[in-house]
């Protein structure tokens, strides 16, 4: 055990001795602070250059639809409270084919979008107003609509938006809403219906998510309160992404010290004095305590932060309880020995950087498996996808983590059965690697395939 | 009472028998001298006796314990290929070994000053490693593996790479060590070396053993043999003498192993030359092992030796 914590000692002093280290502890945050603050940068530095466009309506009614929304949002919507601009201005320019006489309207608008005169043009079908010819139910009251498909040129049921630059979708989309919204009113009055109260019966009505109600021992009634889905989400999630990060740091370093150690030609004093086991379980332990003084850092600064900040919801600050913090390090432990061992065996397998090239894929692969599948996991914690991979050992931490902090949680088994299988997982994984050390860490030569590194583990 | 008794080990790599039943004794207080060129097995033995590999077959008992490290901490290893954590100061790869030896920091501290002292080296105890020269780093790799008064030190090759100033230093400190107690196998090619400074001598190759004994015992048993010559010509002078069986090119003298009369061979040699020196002796351990593991050995020492010196 002295021995065990001789080699932790050393190489915890190594690894936080470091300039990376320092760097690192002062980097990481101002990257992430870095990054929200690049966002922001970004949000208010829109090009605020006018947009101008073109029209061509052929339905010789929507024109002035577009007109008047244009001059009401360029007045006003494109403003913040005080008065300063945020958007651009949207700049309608219409097209009189009597002006262009034998021109093709979508040529000449293509040169001059072409030429940059333009942002787009939209040019509007004549029949866009009038009832689709596939609704003949609809044919009577008032309604004419064509039967007969051959008849309508196809340009004249065509609603479309020209551009060179598409990824510029507020315009378009705005176009959109403006036209549909015109025509349905004026297919509505068309079928003798009143267009404002089909509006008004038609409101919609957004939902809101409740938690549920609860009952306690004496039959009290608590309401059920309105969730904050982000602030529910946030802190397993950002944990759980700081635990992945955390050991991204850690695990393939401590391939890179064994690595180092067998080039250099330091490992055959060192299982001299220590056995293979002894030496790999003090660099484990060692590169877990590398990374719990990280996460001590990180979510001390992060707790000091948000019992500071007035902005955090205070659904975060009640998640960053005691114990998420202690299951956040129980777990952080059990993913460094399982990912860890997996490292530290690879680099005493290999006698050079350039043969773990190789075998880091797979490795890699396993540990960024969770992050992977973080999606459906947050969409659907209790879904079959989530509690297989909360089981899956080298995925529990994270996956366990966070299906415990996002609602509704897990059954009152599911955390201890895969606390047990982790940790059974994480002593299998110490274990091989330390087989696979004690053969490979005085090996010289080309490195070994998977299946040698097997050999080696069965015949200890 | 033995430091280290070997009784018939083996040991395989695959197909390759590394060693093959050896078997050996390393009395207390001895200079015990493992020779043999390279890959006869010397690294595989000294890596079983500090059961960093376990043999196949065969008992090994180091300093009173058997089949287990638990002597490991009295013993001092020194492996034929160095090295030292580059980033890491000198009194912390000190400190660090010795701890590993179940040293205390602050006596360790202690010991370090007055080794570093010793070897002149006192003003790099705040340097890094990859500062120092590859001199001055193999003595801080001969302390560190020294720091804990170790009661068996076991060196590979301990003189590879050290300029005549430096070996002496460390001769000398092997030798005072072993005045003082401490058991010491080391393992070397250099058969002068061995020849200078043990009091036993194992010989092995291809992982047999070919010899075994004290090096008076050993060159006794050949009994006086052999001539050392001097003289003012070419070697040729001596082809076809009947007193001659075989000859040996030494640099600054031959070596000539008798088949007759010595006398004889040196009324020949005075009839034509002038003789610088005409010593009869006993036959030297190189000459011994080629007599006994035959010309291809030779061969691989040959070899071994100019490898080395042209590495150095």
């Amino acid at each position: 055990m002295s021995k065990i914590l001789s080699v932790l000692i050393n190489e915890y002093l190594r690894a936080v001795r470091t300039k990376a280290f320092i760097i690192g502890v002062l980097v990481t945050p101002l990257l992430m602070g870095g990054g929200a603050i690049a966002v922001a940068v970004a949000e208010n530095s829109k090009d605020l250059t006018d947009r101008h466009f073109v029209v061509v309506d052929r339905s010789e009614m929507l024109t002035e639809v577009i007109a008047e929304a244009m001059e009401g949002r360029n007045a006003h919507a494109i403003f913040d409270d005080e008065g300063e601009q945020e958007e651009p201005k949207w700049i309608l320019e219409t097209w009189d084919p009597d002006e262009h006489l034998g021109e093709r309207s979508d040529q000449v608008l293509s040169k001059r979008v072409d030429d940059g005169e333009l942002i787009g043009f939209l040019i509007i079908g004549a029949d866009i107003p009038e009832v689709a010819p596939h609704i003949p139910e609809l044919a009577g009251d008032g309604i004419d609509p064509a039967t007969d498909e051959d008849e309508l040129a196809r340009g004249d049921r065509e609603l479309a938006w020209f551009t060179d630059t598409p990824t510029y979708n507020d315009l378009p989309s705005t176009l959109s809403h403006l036209v549909n919204t015109a025509v349905r009113r004026h297919r509505i009055s068309g079928a003798s219906m009143d267009a404002d109260l089909v509006d008004k019966l038609s409101e919609r009505q957004s939902i809101t998510t409740m938690g549920l109600v609860e009952v306690d021992e004496d039959g009290n009634v608590t309401d059920a309160k309105e969730t904050d889905k982000i602030a529910e989400v946030a802190v397993p999630v950002g944990l759980a992404v700081m635990l992945f990060m955390l050991v991204m740091m850690s695990t393939p370093a401590l391939m890179n010290n064994v690595l180092e150690e067998k080039m250099q030609r330091i490992a055959e004093v060192l299982v001299s004095a220590v056995t293979p086991f002894q030496l790999l379980m003090g660099k484990l332990l060692a590169a877990a305590l590398v990374s719990l003084t990280l996460g001590v850092i990180y979510v001390g600064g992060l707790l000091v932060f948000v019992h500071n900040a007035d902005v955090v919801p205070p659904a975060v600050v009640e998640a960053l309880s005691p114990g998420t913090l202690l299951l956040f390090g129980v777990f952080l432990i059990m993913t460094l020995l399982i990912h860890g061992s997996i490292f530290a065996g690879l680099g005493a397998a290999c006698s050079e950087i350039q043969d773990t090239q190789t075998l880091i894929m797979p490795a890699m692969l396993i540990m960024i498996l969770p992050m992977m599948f973080l999606g459906p996991v947050i969409q659907s914690p209790d879904g079959t996808l989530a509690t297989v991979l909360s089981f899956f050992p080298p995925a529990t931490p994270m996956i366990m983590f966070m299906r415990v902090g996002i609602p509704p949680g897990v059954a009152w088994w599911e955390l201890p059965v895969a606390l047990v299988l982790c940790l059974a997982f994480a002593i299998l994984s110490v274990w091989a690697a330390s087989r696979i050390f004690r053969v490979g860490i005085l090996m010289q030569g080309k490195a070994p395939s998977w299946r040698q590194m097997w050999s080696w583990i069965r015949a200890g | 009472m033995n430091a280290v008794s070997l009784n018939a080990v083996s040991r395989s790599f695959g197909d390759t028998k590394a060693v093959n039943g050896l078997s050996l004794d390393v009395p207390e207080g001895a200079i015990y001298g493992f020779i043999g060129p390279n890959g006869s097995g010397k690294t595989t033995s000294i890596r079983m006796i500090l059961h960093i590999i376990h043999p196949d077959s065969g008992t090994i008992e180091v300093l009173g314990q058997q089949g287990n490290r638990s002597a490991n901490d009295r013993v001092g290893y020194l492996p034929e290929e160095r090295g030292l954590y580059k980033k890491l100061k000198v009194k912390q790869v000190l400190a660090y070994y010795a701890s590993l030896k179940g040293m205390p920091v602050k006596e360790a501290r202690q010991e370090g000053a007055q080794w570093l002292d010793r070897f002149d080296l006192s003003h790099t105890t705040n340097q890094k490693i990859e500062t120092l020269s590859k001199g001055m780093a193999q003595k801080v790799q001969f302390i560190a593996t020294v720091i804990t008064r170790p009661d068996l030190l076991i060196l590979d090759e301990p003189f590879s790479g050290l300029d005549p100033v430096n070996h002496e230093a460390l001769r000398d400190a092997i030798l005072d060590l072993n005045r003082n107690g401490t058991t010491v196998i080391f393992s070397t090619h250099d058969m002068s070396m061995a020849e200078r400074m043990c009091d036993y001598v194992c010989m092995i190759y291809k992982g047999n053993k070919v010899l075994d004994g004290t090096l008076q015992s050993i060159q006794q048993g050949q009994g006086e043999d052999t001539v050392r010559l001097r003289f003012d010509g070419d070697a040729s002078l001596l082809q076809g003498h009947p007193s001659v069986a075989k000859v040996t090119d030494m640099g600054q003298y031959q070596e000539v192993r008798l088949a007759g009369d010595a006398q004889a061979l040196l009324h020949h040699l005075v009839e034509r030359t002038t003789v610088q020196l005409f010593e009869i002796a006993r036959p030297s351990l190189h000459d011994i092992f080629v007599r006994i593991a035959g010309p291809e050995a030779a061969e691989a020492v040959a070899a071994t030796s100019h490898a080395v010196s042209s590495q150095n």
